[in-house]
């Protein structure tokens, strides 16, 4: 049972961004994003450059994680759509597939429905797309600029010497 | 889950430090994260009670620049060892590329690193993936202690896989990034 492996060429990127601003108007969002559970976004449409992306990435993802298992271990099947209430704003998180969740961000003035309805709209294309660009961990490429990235962490690990055991 | 993001030009890795509460998971990143210069480390979020210690999971991003303009980043996230946060390891664990195992050596907790390696295999079959398989290296921290458990003996006891394993005093430093280019270098398939 190997991890997955997910690549998104540039094209791949751009249909979803399509989807996503097609979304984002249809529903009034403010922003909407694409999050895999491991925690990393796959796309993004109108994501503020104020928020820290990674951390944001990080904190929805092992949100919805915990309310999945909170359901899983009270008997709750299917369980795919969480609702946070601000006072102005207001976060809609919908299931696209086993490992990715799409999320939106909207005012108060517009109406849940509405957000429902569009995100539901999206959501089947928007699996479509992740199940194409994703594959066993097995079948990774190798990637050079990955490995170039191991080695420099290795050059760190000897040239940081804190005192040897 | 790695991904390869081509449009932005980015390779995300997940790796997850685990092992038993007090184990110095907490204290690998923050070397880590006090070591790099800040453009190679993104925000450290800890999510902590007022003791210190981890009640949902630390997470800290490093980014690896390189000359073509790609990024590689290397999500670091711990685990809380206290074994009733069960359900937070859990979510930690979801899509991890590889697993640091971070035993504590001190002579009274051989007990509490083999319940925490039995938690981590049963973590990984409920999140889909296989303890057998998961790329994992093994760190054997506090050695800087009286009576610490001999290496030997750790790895007779935990280490069934024979994976890669370092000595460390992560409170000092000592084997954090040797532990960080090992898992680096089985994640990425370059060792
Ligand atoms: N002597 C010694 N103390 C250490 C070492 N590494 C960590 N510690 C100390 O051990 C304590 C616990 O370290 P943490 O990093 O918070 O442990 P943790 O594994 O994150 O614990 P939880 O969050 O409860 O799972 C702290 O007081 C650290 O300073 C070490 O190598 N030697
Ligand atoms: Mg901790």
């Amino acid at each position: 049972m190997p991890a997955k492996y997910v690549e998104l060429k540039t094209a791949d990127v751009e249909l979803m961004e399509a989807e996503l601003r097609t979304l984002c108007a249809r529903a009034g969002a403010e922003a909407v994003v694409l999050v895999d559970l491991s925690g990393v976004i796959l796309a993004s449409h109108r994501v503020s450059d104020k928020i820290d992306h990674l951390l944001f990435a990080a904190l929805l993802s092992s949100n919805f994680a915990a309310t999945e298992e909170l359901s899983r271990r009270l008997g709750v099947t299917g369980f795919r759509i969480m609702y946070h209430e601000g006072k102005r704003q207001n976060l809609y998180f919908d299931k696209v597939a086993d490992d990715t969740i799409l999320v939106v961000l909207f005012r108060d003035s517009n109406a849940l429905g509405r957000v429902r309805l569009f995100t539901e709209k999206s959501i089947a294309e928007l699996a479509k797309m992740v199940t194409a660009a994703t594959r066993p961990a097995a079948e990774a490429p190798i990637l050079p600029q990955a490995h170039a990235a191991a080695a420099y962490l290795a050059q760190m690990a000897t040239s940081i010497q804190p005192g040897k055991l | 889950m790695a991904v390869h993001n081509a449009a932005t030009r980015e390779i995300v890795y997940k790796v997850a430090y685990h092992g038993p509460g007090m184990c110095g998971k907490t204290t690998n990143l923050r070397f880590i994260y006090n070591t790099l210069p800040g453009r190679q480390v993104g925000n450290f979020l800890v999510l902590d009670t007022a003791v210190e210690r981890t009640l949902y999971y630390d997470f800290l991003p490093v980014v690896i620049p390189l000359d073509d303009d790609y990024k590689v980043r290397f999500h670091l996230y711990t685990v809380p060892g206290q074994a009733y946060y069960d359900a937070s390891r859990k979510l930690v664990l979801r899509g991890v590329d590889g697993v640091v195992f971070v035993a504590d050596s001190r002579g009274d907790r051989m007990a509490e690193n083999e319940e925490s390696l039995a938690m981590l295999k049963r973590d990984l079959t409920d999140v889909g993936l296989d303890y057998a398989t998961v790329p994992l290296i093994m760190q054997y921290n506090k050695r800087d202690l009286a009576n610490v458990i001999p290496a030997d003996l750790l790895t007779e006891k935990l280490n069934e896989r024979g994976v890669r394993s370092f000595g460390a005093v992560a409170r000092d430093g000592v084997g954090v990034f040797e532990t960080l280019s090992a898992i680096a270098d089985l994640v990425t398939g370059r060792n």
